[in-house]
């Protein structure tokens, strides 16, 4: 007879917070019975109101600098067993373990509404677990989450088996906090790592005769759990050191209770220096976990490490006679595990993962324009009763999920579509497309839930205007009714032409591109017939043939670029009437481009023409030719399959824009084929490098030299001509060479009008200059070439912008701050040139900007920063920055690679003197004769960052 | 022109011998010391023919004691100053290494030019004290590993041992003269002498 237990009567009772108020109901039950199972393992998840218990204690203030991080374990032991037999087993437990018996670890590290304190600053949290037995696991288990709100990191389901040779079992628990800030955290609400460990199998063994059992035999369990502490970490990182609490959930660590038969002992010591003690519980639960406080700045350091131990059990190597047993595991010899077959896991994959913007089959997206992913979620194993969680993120940018439930038999869900935009630009980017995206569900194989695309995303841009060219009568008074038609309909023609465009082209979201001027009031009257020798027809059957045509229209071309080129634009679109081209001796002409013009000419005819049309020229302008043969033969070619991201339709049997549809396709929609859509990128990426310019502003007063520094910008754009003077502001390459200088004048003087000329106490310079995108610093120099300013112009730039962000594109103004704390320190570490961390800090700057800023928010003060303005300064800034990260040279004598040469490069040097270097690379050989001696200790004093090698 | 190359070629010979450099010197002061056994003897490691105001000055040095571990025991170190001009601190430490092994070591934190122009030409690198457990004779070894000037450049030296040699604390008990001794001898044969 089974003695299996009411496991939920054992569970609630447990709850409450006594073991001993179930093992009586189990006996009871026993006695009676019923069947009874023990030790099944029992999870409690911690609920929020618990967790917020565990991180409510505020920060005394002790600490100049304090961080909290509390990882919160549950452990779940094989509970105590009590079962009877008598007389006592025929067999003499031996210490030891036995292959049977072995520990596991489920790790699930979950981070809500994690990222700041009151005080605003956020941390990253860097786990690390290893295990030290012989193991099947190999791998790390290692996240590192930034400031992600309601995110779940990572699950994994690891076993480990002792080795019974050794007879012990450990595995550890590496706690790493990286990168803390400098203001003081006083509490992080809601942030908990949850860990599961459990004997992972148990074997009961009872006399087949003497069922049910009467008296109790005690099989035991001794688990350690060591938290140790790094409290000694290099000063460098962990500066003031590491305190530490280890705790167990609702015990102090100093409570001792007598250990009883049967039970499972914890012992939890946290140094010698913060005593130790031995806690027994009678719970089957134990939860304990590990408060870290930094009072320094975090680093690669280990902070803490909590080692649990099995080091006793009772060794069985057979099953008795007479006997029968119970495996949990079902794995020992002669044993079931009682609880029937093992359920089928599920395995859930992902694939045929399609990603597009307007075309399948290109790797080359936009910028900020919509993507949609489509993936088939495969159900290839088993059955899963609860939702699954897909989701779709670009590197290093947040993820979108969404749901996906599976019916009853059904094993795929085709083409679920997730949506996302690309918020980074770069070459060979991943997008990463995940099933179970949090690993929730427990899968056979986990090994085909990822499918990792390669793209392309490039920064897009178009803007252009439309110049309406209307008959001369157009300019008579009264003006002609049809003058005054098209003038009406034109609104309306552009609205749908861009609309078209923005589909077919690579914009990103909210970018139409025919903008800028009102085409109503810049009417251009086309000209008159003129000289009719100029050649520009095309060559043909009957539409072709040598035409020789006015040059009337080349003279509007013409018109049209001159206004293209003094509005700045890139290009421009001159709309001409319907008869336009009949009337120039093009009769079968509906548009026009030159080669390597950046204008075109397109007929008004109907809405659908033009839009074609003007989209079919403006493509010429980027290079893309036509796709129609020659004299307009259609190629019957075709698109089989794109996609509309803005209606969110699929789009089959499309003609490409380029092309001509055959006599079958006439009704087929026009889009663009991926070939074209590829240039299209390229293009009007190359169209959004326009030269990057610097707007600089300084006040001179005389005298004093200078007075004020205003808020600086970059942009793209053409810069002023300044009058040269003895002044200059040069622009200063990575290796301290001047790259670019302009010189220019400062003049005391101001004109009042209408007073004339006078003297003035200031001077307002202000004038755009080239970038050079090498320059690391600007100089402002002074008339004897004395240095009056040096400014990091990429640490400036930044911070004026975020200083000028407007205050209603915060989801929360309040939230300003985390910008403001951030800047803050990274203008320390680029000042430090500590560029990889600066990156790293831009990386936090770009996704709290992300997550508090509003998008597109409206301002009525052009020089206010934008979300859309900021998040495009941070990339272009970290692009910058790893320029120079790629030449950044490392300090010699920064042994510990923390940006300056101090005590502690030199306790590195002292704890290795006179032993051999490592090699020829070797930081502490610093006179590289081989061998570390004190005349690299000497060698470090003269090449410290502070006097006599203080350390910061 | 032939005035003024006879010149130079005078001149020469001052410019080589000002130009030579003499040799830097570690030893022991005093070099040899004779106790009892049971005392304690104290020796300063010294060193000289530094440059006087100017470079060569010691920035760093690295030096092995040997010592007679049978023979004398090692009771502490007392560090110069002279790689700590101004009282700042330096680092400096005496560990035994092995059995009659005493690692000295020394870094100056001072600025090399404040090393070349202030620091002695000679002076003391360390007071080292020593218990004598044994009657014996022994030489203290000076091993350098490393010596670096105030730039961290090598520096060479010549080493001087030095010796210790300790006695025990013994009473002379003197010896009667033979004459002495025969003297009751010479009385007594007279006396036999005379009465006979």
């Amino acid at each position: 007879m089974d003695i299996i237990a009411n496991e939920n009567r054992l569970i609630n009772n447990s709850a409450n917070g006594s073991a001993e108020m179930a093992i009586p109901v189990l006996r009871e039950q026993a006695n009676r019975g019923e069947e009874i199972m023990l030790c099944r393992k029992v999870r409690v998840d911690l609920r929020k109101d618990q967790a917020s218990r565990f991180f409510s204690k505020k920060d005394n203030g002790n600490i100049i600098r304090r961080y909290s991080l509390r990882l919160v374990f549950l452990l779940f032991i094989g509970c105590a067993v009590q079962v009877t037999a008598s007389p006592a087993l025929p067999f003499t437990p031996t210490p030891g373990l036995a292959d049977a018996f072995g520990v596991g670890i489920k790790a699930r590290t979950t981070v809500l509404g994690a990222g700041s304190g009151p005080d605003g600053v956020g941390f990253r949290l860097d786990f690390e677990e290893t295990f030290e037995t012989p193991r099947e696991f190999t791998g790390l288990f290692r996240t590192t989450k930034k400031r992600i709100e309601r995110f779940n990191v990572s699950t994994q389901d690891i076993k480990v088996d002792f080795n019974a040779s050794q007879q012990t079992g450990k595995f550890s628990v590496f706690v790493d906090a990286l990168q803390m800030s400098t203001p003081p955290v006083r509490q992080i609400s809601s942030v908990f790592t949850q860990y599961e460990i459990w004997l992972h199998d148990v074997i009961y063994v009872f006399r087949e005769d003497l069922l049910p059992p009467t008296d109790p035999v005690t099989i035991k369990y001794s688990v350690n759990v060591d938290a140790v502490i790094n409290d000694n970490a290099p000063s460098g990182d962990h500066r003031g050191g590491v305190r530490t609490t280890a705790f167990i959930v609702g015990h102090s660590t100093t409570t001792k209770r007598p250990a009883q038969s049967g039970i499972t002992i914890l012992k939890i010591d946290n140094g010698p220096n913060r005593g130790e003690g031995i806690v027994s519980f009678e719970d089957a639960l134990i939860q304990f976990g590990i408060d870290i406080r930094l009072s320094g700045r975090g680093g690669t350091e280990e902070d803490g490490r909590i080692e649990v131990t099995l080091d006793s059990a009772v060794r069985i190597d057979e099953i008795p006679p007479g006997y029968v047993c119970r495996s949990e595991s079902g794995t020992f010899p002669g044993c079931d595990d009682g609880a029937g077959p093992e359920p089928e896991l599920p395995d859930i994959a992902i694939s045929n993962v399609r990603v597009t913007q307007a075309v399948f089959g290109s790797n080359k997206l936009a910028k900020g324009r919509k993507t949609v992913v489509f993936a088939d979620v495969e159900l290839l194993e088993g059955e899963v009763s609860e939702p699954v969680l897909i989701g779709a993120h670009f590197q290093d940018e947040l993820a979108v999920t969404k749901m996906v439930s599976f019916g009853p038999n059904e094993t795929i869900k085709p083409d679920e579509e997730l949506e996302l935009v690309p918020e980074r630009e770069g070459i060979g980017r991943k997008l990463t497309v995940k099933a179970n995206f949090f690993d929730e569900i427990k899968e056979s194989n986990e090994k085909n839930n990822t499918e990792i695309k390669t793209v392309d995303v490039l920064t897009t841009k178009l803007e252009f205007p439309y110049v309406l060219t209307l008959h001369p009568e157009c300019d008579e008074n009264p003006v002609p009714q049809p003058c005054v038609e098209v003038k009406n309909s034109l609104t309306n023609l552009i609205n749908q032409s861009n609309q078209f465009l923005w589909d077919v082209f690579p914009l990103p979201n909210n970018q139409l591109p025919g903008v800028g001027i009102d085409p109503i009031g810049v009417g251009l009257n086309f000209s008159t017939l003129g000289q009719n020798n100029i050649q520009s027809g095309r060559v043909g059957n009957e539409q072709c043939g040598i035409i020789t045509a006015s040059i009337g229209w080349i003279d509007d071309l013409r018109a049209v670029d001159e206004i293209r080129e003094k509005g700045g634009w890139k290009r421009a679109v001159g709309i001409v009437p319907d008869n336009y081209f009949e009337y120039h001796s093009l009769p079968f002409a509906i548009g026009i481009h030159q080669p390597d013009g950046f204008s075109v000419l397109a007929e008004f005819g109907t809405t659908q023409t033009f839009i074609a049309t003007s989209a079919h020229e403006l493509a010429h302008t980027f290079g893309v030719v036509d796709g129609y043969l020659k004299c307009g033969e259609p190629s019957g070619n075709f698109i089989t399959e794109a996609y509309n991201v803005r209606l969110d339709t699929l789009i089959s049997r499309a003609v490409d824009l380029m092309d001509k549809p055959t006599k079958d396709m006439s009704n087929a929609p026009l889009w663009i084929n991926v070939e074209n859509w590829d240039k299209m990128v390229q293009g009007l990426n190359n169209i959004a490098k326009d030269p990057e310019i610097i707007s600089i502003g300084v006040l001179f007063e005389k005298d004093n030299g200078i007075s004020k520094i205003y808020p600086w910008s970059i942009f793209n754009g053409f810069p002023d001509q300044v009058e040269p003077g003895p002044y200059s502001i040069d622009f200063i390459n990575i290796n301290g060479q001047i790259i670019k200088g302009v010189p220019f004048q400062v003049n005391f003087k101001v004109n009042i009008d209408p007073l004339g000329e006078m003297d003035s106490q200031f001077s307002l310079i202000s004038f755009a200059s080239p970038f050079p995108e090498e320059a690391v610093l600007v100089n402002i120099v002074g008339p004897n070439r004395e240095i009056l300013a040096s400014i990091d112009p990429d640490s400036k730039i930044l911070n004026d912008a975020i200083i000028r962000v407007a205050g209603q594109c915060f989801t929360d103004n309040q939230e300003r701050f985390l910008l403001d704390n951030n800047i803050a320190i990274f203008q320390q570490q680029l000042e430090n040139n500590n560029i990889s961390v600066s990156i790293e800090i831009l990386n936090d700057i770009h996704n709290i900007a992300t997550q508090i800023m509003v998008d597109n928010c409206e301002v009525n003060n052009p020089l206010k920063t934008t979300k859309e303005d900021l998040l495009s300064l941070i990339d272009n800034t970290t692009k910058r920055l790893e320029t120079r990260i790629v030449e950044e040279q490392p300090i010699p004598g920064d042994i510990d690679n923390d940006g300056d040469v101090d005590r502690d490069d030199l306790n590195i040097i002292l704890a290795a003197r006179n032993t051999a270097a490592s090699g020829p690379d070797d930081p502490r050989d610093l006179d590289g004769d081989g061998m570390i001696t004190a005349l690299d200790a000497r060698k470090l004093t003269l090449l410290c960052t502070r006097t006599r090698c203080a350390s910061e | 022109m032939i005035s003024k190359f006879r010149k130079s070629l005078w001149i020469l010979p001052l410019l080589m011998t000002s130009g030579m450099v003499q040799a830097i010197s570690i030893g022991f002061n005093p070099v040899s010391q004779s106790v009892t056994t049971g005392d304690t003897i104290i020796t300063d490691v010294v060193i000289s023919d530094l440059g006087s105001g100017a470079a060569p000055s010691i920035g760093t040095y690295d030096l092995d004691i040997t010592f007679d571990d049978s023979h004398l025991s090692f009771v502490s170190t007392s560090f110069g100053n002279q790689l700590d001009l101004f009282g700042l601190g330096s680092t400096a430490s005496d560990i035994l290494t092995g059995a009659g092994v005493l690692n000295l070591f020394e870094l100056s934190f001072d600025l090399p030019a404040d090393l070349d122009a202030l620091q002695a030409d000679s002076f003391s690198l360390a007071t080292l004290t020593f218990d004598v457990l044994t009657t014996n004779s022994s030489a203290l070894g000076i091993v350098v590993n490393a010596l670096g000037d105030s730039l961290a450049n090598p520096l060479t030296a010549d080493v001087a041992a030095g010796n210790i040699t300790s006695t025990d604390l013994t009473v002379t008990v003197p010896e009667p003269a033979v004459l002495l001794l025969l003297l009751p001898g010479l009385i007594a044969l007279g006396i036999t002498a005379r009465n006979k």
